[in-house]
């Protein structure tokens, strides 16, 4: 087992996903609630990376970090080839799944309550953050696990973008490719056994979120 | 001290009609009584500020909730400065919150919110459900804490829209007679919405009969229900 890849794996796992977290819950709101202008192609833009090859979204990512790019030119970021431009990989690949899961929760609120809430004096955001994100937590969650556990497997966009440095930053998959490769194969059984468990307990876990534990709604007795 | 006074007169343009209504509620219970589909939830929406009508005015006490055009400036008061109680159809309790919880809503911000919510329930004999969740309550006790939570605002206006029309009648009753009580004690000006005559008769000081977005016929329940000043209010009445 790679343990140096393992903790560089979860340090940008965890760092995708507070920004998963931020971003995607923001654009699920902002999706679920409001006519946006253009909205039909942002939503496009917003789902590209589940269906683009990793070599095209590490190539969009290439052109946005590297030199000549506004994030270089103006701001002085430089972030090619360290573990944040992996994190970056992993977030733009994990947030299609954190938005859809997100916005379905948000637009299935019943509307009377939010409703409910207008007549007992709360503003717009006050309901939001008082009702609705509540009553829509659970498929909150679970896109953030969807997106997170996305992001933990995140390989073809990182390979690109932040290259595989062992040590610096190269992730399980990317250890994973390298030990099959000199075939080093009970260091691959390890690590490929650990990238399955973790998986497997994400999904498990989005599993119950989707099975409530009582209806709320229809309770006329 | 004059009584307050509710005064609507709005048109808005739906699908299959245009809404027209036109009325005004002292401190007593008028019901607006009408076949489903007649305007009677958009109605109730307009005055607590869901639904934006065309045009025309709405105002109580003094305080101008709607008013366009006219001469004077446009106002839309928002729904959460009308402080308008509203009871909906079907309960639309809170589900993550318990019937405390509920009812101390509107009252986060002020101190004693738990006393005071819980003063509430006691009145609506609800007190050793404080900590139920609504799935947990039958559907009379649901809609006995939605009336404690539309109260908590101590607003003066109460809208409810059909609001018994999924309970038995034993529960019905024990509920009017509870509303009847409750609108003697605190002098609320009340529009309670049915499409089921005997709620109205029950509970109604005055009824208004609400037909494909126009109100045929307002007067004392009696009068009404006496003199139906068409053959369309027989009609509605008859059903």
């Amino acid at each position: 087992m790679r343990w140096d890849a393992l903790l560089l794996s979860l340090q940008v796992t965890v760092v995708a996903t507070i920004a998963l977290f931020a971003v995607g819950l923001a654009l699920a709101v902002l999706l679920a609630r409001y006519r946006l202008p253009g909205q039909v192609v942002i939503e496009t833009l917003i789902f590209l990376p589940l269906v683009l090859p990793p070599s095209v979204i590490g190539y969009f990512l290439l052109l946005a970090l590297g030199s000549g790019s506004p994030v270089v030119e103006w701001f002085h970021v430089r972030v090619l080839f360290t573990w944040p431009a992996a994190a970056l990989a992993s977030a733009v690949v994990g947030l299609p799944l954190m938005v859809q899961s997100a916005r379905a929760a948000i637009a299935n609120v019943d509307h009377r309550l939010e409703d409910a809430a207008r007549t007992l004096g709360s503003s717009e955001l006050e309901l939001l953050w008082r009702v609705t994100l509540p009553l829509a937590r659970r498929g909150i969650i679970a896109g953030l696990i969807l997106g997170a556990a996305r992001a933990l497997g995140e390989f073809g966009a990182t390979l690109m973008v932040a290259g595989n440095i062992p040590g610096k930053t190269q992730t399980l998959p990317l250890a994973i490719y390298d030990a099959v490769q000199a075939r080093h194969y009970e260091q691959a059984n390890a690590m490929v056994l650990m990238m399955t468990s973790l998986a497997f307990v994400g999904l498990w876990w989005v599993r119950r979120l989707e099975r409530p534990p009582h209806q709320p709604h229809d309770l006329r007795r | 001290m004059e009584a307050p006074r509710l005064e609507v007169d709005i048109r808005k343009r739906l699908a299959a009609f245009d809404l027209t209504v036109r009325l005004e509620v002292g401190t007593e219970i008028l019901v607006l009584f009408g076949p489903s589909g007649a305007g009677k939830t958009q109605t109730l929406d307009a005055i607590a500020g869901l639904t934006t009508p065309d045009s025309g005015e709405i105002t109580f006490d003094g305080t101008t909730f709607f008013r366009r055009p006219g001469n004077k400036p446009a106002v839309n008061l928002a729904a959460r400065q009308r402080r308008v109680g509203y009871v909906f159809q079907n309960y639309t309790l809170f589900p993550h919150l318990t019937a405390l919880d509920n009812v101390a809503y509107s009252l986060w911000r002020q101190p004693q919110a738990r006393e005071r919510a819980l003063a509430l329930l006691e009145r609506m004999r609800l007190a050793q459900s404080a900590g139920c969740y609504p799935h947990e309550l039958s559907g009379g006790q649901q809609q006995r804490v939605a009336i404690a939570r539309a109260l908590a605002m101590e607003g003066r206006v109460l809208l409810m829209d059909e609001p018994f029309s999924a309970l038995d009648n034993p529960t019905r009753k024990v509920l009017h007679q509870d509303l009847l009580a409750l609108q003697r004690e605190t002098k609320l000006v009340v529009i309670y919405v049915t499409h089921n005559l005997n709620d109205a008769i029950a509970v109604g000081d005055r009824l208004a009969i609400l037909r494909e977005g126009r109100i045929e016929q307002i007067g004392a329940l009696k009068e009404v229900l006496s003199l139906p000043i068409n053959q369309e209010v027989a009609e509605v009445l008859d059903q």
